[in-house]
């Protein structure tokens, strides 16, 4: 019951003023969350052109028709590209691409092989034959270097691709956090990102490259056996090892503080939703509401932009690690080829051979693996 | 298989003459060791042909610089184990070292391509 004497009538007068009030300022306010939403929204969207026009044309097809502007549509555009029968004959198709660049290059090793087993039988025996080996092992080197070298550019060009690739996506990622109010997590994903851009760009110029260079100057010294093999055998395990370690170790922290940032941002974003429907009176429950469906379309959204990021990068990616890992299982059935024509010398200088392309095509597998990681997360993928 | 036999039956006459004329005339034996040296060389050269034939194809399939090189090298190798062979059968075993070291130099000079290739593909061009 409403008191009618003066205090009464003061408090009824009162909240009504507050009344009109908030009903007034929560619409205005409304109205600018919604203007700003837009601004964030409309650079995203730009960062996402950004994004598909640096694409090289085999992976722009990946992500045709992919607009962040509308997420309900794209999901279902990115639903039929993930369809599994579609990738696999993607990835068939990828190989048998590979493939073909990759027999005709490799037919200078068939013929060297040919050539010293042919060589073998007809060597004199004496102290010029010793001469004789060395000139045979310098000339296998000289080829098989020169087709390893192939191999080292290939896997340079990968990781450049997939460095540039992933930089570009990390304006969109941050845009599409910032939208659904991840204040932490928009920061998190930037860092989590240029980190793993670091990591790739630094390991790919600093390391993989001047060690592959040195492993292969090791094998084709140390051929016929000895320290320098054992030496390069060993230091290419510790490469990858260390590699496989620091990848997983990077993957983890990404998904621990993406976790972690997206709880914070979750609480702040419940403890909003109750703020808007408890001290907005009259308008708060709508805007509680409009919230949480505008956090539904952010879901949305990073589903689109994390699974088309996915599927850009490793339509970019995969098609440079393909001859990669061709290269290696090519190098394989030299070794093992060599092996059985009983040319132990280049038996040995292959199994280095394979050894390196084995690290490159690593290097390249585990760096498309730590952005996908990163990009999965994003997206909200198995939550 | 039947050059093979034929090969095999010069050499067993030509042991058989050596032996004969070292107990008689033994300043003939390197003359006879080089005629019977040259005879069977020359036996070889049909073969050369068709290796040569072989060649070119590797030569299309790994490149010319090295089936040339692996090929010159070998001839090296053959004409100084045959011309050391010879003078050791012939009792100069001085001169036979020298010929088998020229050959390992020739070979050495045979390679530098092949290292400058190597060092130039890890970066260190002149």
């Amino acid at each position: 019951m409403i008191r009618k004497d003066g205090a009464g009538k003061r408090i009824f007068t009162l909240f009504c003023a507050c009344l009109c009030f908030f009903a007034l300022g929560a619409e205005i306010r409304a109205e600018t969350y919604v203007f700003r939403a837009e601004d964030c929204s409309a650079g995203t969207e730009r960062a996402w052109d950004r994004f598909r026009e640096a694409l090289p044309p085999s992976a722009a097809e990946a992500v045709d028709g992919v607009d962040l502007a509308d997420p309900a549509g794209t999901i279902a555009i990115l639903r039929d590209r993930t369809d599994p029968g579609r990738l696999f004959s993607r990835l068939r198709e990828t190989f048998g691409n590979a493939l073909r660049t990759v027999i005709p290059a490799a037919a200078p090793l068939a013929g060297l092989l040919l050539l010293a087993a042919a060589v073998k039988t007809a060597v004199p025996s004496g102290p010029t034959a010793d001469a004789f080996g060395r000139v045979v092992r310098l000339a296998a080197a000289a080829s098989v270097w020169g087709l390893a070298a192939d191999a080292l550019r290939l896997a340079r060009d990968a990781a450049g691709t997939l460095c540039s690739l992933a930089e570009l996506l990390v304006p969109v990622a941050e845009g599409i956090c910032l939208l659904g109010g991840g204040v932490t997590e928009s920061r998190v994903a930037r860092v989590g990102m240029m980190l793993a851009l670091t990591v790739v760009e630094e390991i790919a110029g600093r390391i993989l490259v001047p060690a592959s260079s040195a492993l292969l100057g090791l094998t084709a010294v140390g051929s016929s056996g000895g320290f320098a093999a054992s030496f390069a055998a060993g230091l290419r395990k510790m490469i990858l090892r260390a590699w496989q370690i620091l990848t997983l170790s990077a993957a983890f922290l990404l998904g621990t503080q993406s976790s972690l940032a997206r709880s914070a941002d979750s609480l702040g974003m419940r403890w909003t939703k109750f703020a808007l429907s408890s001290f907005v009176p009259v308008a708060g429950g709508a805007l509680s509401e409009a919230w949480g469906a505008m956090s539904a379309g952010v879901r949305f959204l990073r589903g689109a932009g994390g699974i088309g990021g996915i599927l850009a990068l490793t339509a970019a990616a995969v098609p440079a690690a393909a001859p990669l890992l061709l290269w290696q299982w090519t190098f394989g059935l030299g070794r093992f080829a060599a092996g059985a024509l009983g040319l132990t010398d280049l038996e040995k200088l292959l199994d280095g051979a394979r050894g390196v392309t084995e690290l490159l095509s690593a290097f390249v597998l585990y760096g498309i693996g730590i952005f996908v990681v990163a990009l999965a997360l994003f997206a909200g993928i198995g939550r | 298989m039947r050059d093979a036999v034929s090969l095999a039956g010069i050499a067993l006459c030509a042991l058989t003459a050596v032996l004969t004329v070292r107990e008689t005339r033994r300043e003939f034996v390197p003359y006879l060791l080089l005629g019977t040296s040259a005879l069977l060389l020359g036996a070889c050269l049909p073969g050369v042909g068709e290796a040569v034939t072989f060649a070119k194809t590797l030569a299309d399939l790994v490149g010319e610089a090295p089936v040339t090189a692996v090929l010159r090298a070998l001839g090296i190798a053959w004409m100084t184990s045959a011309a050391a062979e010879m003078c050791r059968g012939a009792g100069e075993a001085q001169i036979a070292g020298w010929v088998e070291t020229a050959g390992k130099v020739e070979l050495a000079v045979l390679s530098l391509p092949f290292l400058r290739d190597l060092l130039a593909a890890a970066g260190f061009s002149a």
